[in-house]
């Protein structure tokens, strides 16, 4: 009796164990060794590389991506949702479904579509000429690839929510004479905040991430279009070891700060949702 | 402020939800829309508020062709079937929601909402989150959120189906109270026919979504104009039979009524457990020598006894197989000492009998 259970307790104990290394070797080793990296020459070298001006360059300009990845959407995504779920039309649910095609699509290729649309003879070309912007290998290519990467998970995190909450909340306050901007605004939007804030937080996250699509469409010239990935990538080519690496650090810690805000949100959307289901 | 329904017909995906709904709320007015549940009410209801539009036909408020005046400006109070309350807002924000929209400066909303929670009585639950109260509570958040604006009509979509009989009890109270110091127009739809008929004092019963009767609960009650409607309102039994010398026969039992036009055709009896006699148990009661003027009396088997309050409900199978319901008060049911099982006698004393479309 006592043997098996001390045999029980052995195999657990192993289990344990591969879970630890598992977990611990592919994400703790690469994080500490990253600290390590940055810091190899000391702190001086780690600030002088990262307040370089071409790595604070690629700082603005991956903040600038996000940013914009953001609002973009941010507003349109929540629009795309709204319509998606309150309306009903001929080819919605293609609409619907073409929503996770940057999931599936290589950013890469995003990128490279891009650039034969706005590039040299693009489709597009001739729009943006008249615009008076470029798009391919500038900042305006950048911004439309990070968005469109980034663009399912607003829709996605808001569609449920607008699904779940129904409709009788917004009529409610139509028959209380609210307009439907109003009502959107003092009704809707509250009622959705949470999704919205999830969403927003995955896109940030995958906003900072992205490489191919934006490296792709700018070219990664330094001090101009290049991001801080491209930076890492870069650095990494020129050996510039202490510049990636403190570069890559800044990136996971931001990283890592928006994955602690979204375990945040994600607590308070359950605590929220389950006290409105209540009622 | 008078509500009127003229011919109202909607139509979704080729189907008829609602088909020519004609009927006519009085100021001050309390009127049921009663029916079974996929019958066309609440959308009626809905396009009352403006909430969904009518293929044909018109609604006229206060004598107001409303029929195209957008839901915003038709200034009717509407409570819904889930309370539809605004969940991230406190009861008070909800209450003021409908003043602060028609920007209704900020000491007369809290004036107002404080006084119609004094008379919804849910002083000091202003400050409380929906998710907080209890369904009678919110269901009277909703009502104080939809009388806010000064709204003379108010619309409820099955305004008590999610409550406790005893809640249910005080709120029809309530709103009862409200309509007549406030000389309210209200128009509630419900599937329950006791709520309609305790609390209207004019219902209109739709069937399929159609009309198929308007009238004060008497009169739905007493006289109803179609099967369905006798069927529908009250507990009844449903006997088949057919005409035969001018009554109406149902196996054994029969029913006097001038139907010698229609010798020979099939009959449908609606009959009330009150209008049923129990005589006694078989070989108990000594049947007087058969009088064939005299009402006829049938055997029936006791499939079940139960009961509600003061009287015993006693289900009965009668010897062709069809069901029947009767209903004695407690003292008469011990008097007669009957019980599952037992076989009884018992005839009719009246019922309602349709020939077809044709009622008496």
């Amino acid at each position: 009796m006592a043997e098996r259970r001390r045999s029980r307790r052995g195999a657990r104990g192993a289990l344990i164990g591969v879970a630890v290394v598992y977990v611990g070797g592919l994400i703790l080793l690469p994080l500490v060794t990253l600290v390590g990296g940055a810091f190899a020459d000391g702190a001086g070298a780690f600030f002088r590389a990262i307040l370089h001006p071409d790595a604070l360059h690629a700082l603005a300009v991956t903040g600038l991506m996000v940013a914009s990845a953001v609002v973009l959407n941010a507003v349109f995504g929540t629009l795309a949702a709204w319509i998606l779920v309150r309306d009903r039309f001929p080819g919605r649910k293609v609409l619907s479904a073409l929503v996770d095609v940057p999931f599936a699509v290589s950013p890469v290729i995003a990128g490279f579509v891009l650039i034969e649309l706005f590039g040299k003879g693009g489709l597009l070309r001739p729009l943006s000429d008249a615009l008076g912007v470029q798009i391919a290998f500038a900042l305006p290519g950048m911004v439309l690839a990070t968005t469109f990467v980034s663009l399912p998970f607003v829709i996605r995190e808001v569609m449920p929510v607008l699904e779940e909450i129904g409709t009788d909340q917004e009529k409610a306050a139509y028959t209380l004479g609210a307009p439907a901007l109003l009502t959107f605004r003092k009704v809707t939007l509250p009622a959705i905040r949470w999704g919205l804030y999830y969403g927003i937080t995955l896109t940030a996250a995958r906003a900072i991430g992205e490489f191919g699509a934006v490296l792709v469409v700018s070219g990664g010239v330094a001090g101009r279009t290049e991001t801080a990935t491209s930076f890492v990538y870069r650095a990494l080519e020129d050996r510039n070891d202490t510049g990636a690496n403190a570069m890559a650090l800044v990136l996971s810690a931001a990283s890592i700060g928006l994955l602690l805000a979204m375990d945040a949100l994600k607590h308070r959307r359950a605590a929220v949702s389950t006290k409105e289901v209540a009622s | 402020m008078s509500v009127v329904a003229d011919g109202l017909t909607r139509r979704i995906d080729g189907q008829t939800i609602v088909d020519g709904v004609s009927f006519e709320a009085r100021a001050g007015e309390m009127v049921a829309l009663l029916g079974p549940s996929g019958g066309g009410k609440s959308t009626v209801l809905r396009m009352i508020a403006g909430l969904e539009e009518p293929d044909s036909g018109e609604v006229f408020l206060h004598g107001e062709r409303a029929t195209e005046l957008p839901v915003q400006e038709r200034r009717v109070g509407f409570v819904f079937q889930g309370y539809a309350l605004f969940k991230h807002m406190t009861v008070a924000e909800n209450v003021a929601f409908g003043l602060a929209v028609r920007k209704v400066p900020r000491a007369e909303i809290d004036r107002k909402v404080s006084e119609l929670l004094d008379l919804m009585e849910l002083p000091g639950l202003g400050a409380r989150l929906p998710s907080e109260l209890s369904g009678g509570q919110r269901q009277r958040v909703a009502l104080a959120r939809a009388l806010a604006p000064g709204s003379k009509v108010l619309l409820l979509d099955e305004p008590f189906g999610a409550l406790d009989a005893k809640v249910r009890m005080s709120l029809r109270e309530q709103l009862r109270r409200l309509s007549h110091e406030r000389g309210i127009t209200v128009v509630l739809v419900t599937h329950d026919q006791e709520e309609a008929m305790d609390l209207s004092d004019r219902v209109v019963v739709l069937q399929r979504g159609k009309v198929e009767q308007v009238g004060t609960p008497a009169e739905i009650y007493d006289h109803p104009a179609t099967e369905f409607v006798a069927s529908f309102v009250g507990a009844t039994s449903v006997l088949r039979g057919e005409v035969r010398g001018g009554r109406a026969e149902m196996g054994a039992l029969q029913v006097e009524a001038p139907l010698g036009e229609h010798e020979g055709r099939a009959v449908t009896a609606i009959v009330r457990p009150h209008d049923v006699e129990l005589r006694g148990r078989v070989g108990q009661v000594i049947e007087p020598p058969r009088d064939p003027a005299g009402p006829r009396v049938a055997t029936g088997k006791i499939e079940r006894m139960s009961r509600v309050g003061h009287m015993v409900k006693i289900q009965l199978q009668l010897g062709d197989g069809q069901s029947l319901t009767v209903e004695v008060t407690k003292e008469r049911a011990s008097e007669l000492g009957v019980g599952a099982g037992d076989l009884v006698l018992v005839n009719l004393r009246d019922a309602k009998i349709f020939v077809q479309d044709y009622a008496i």
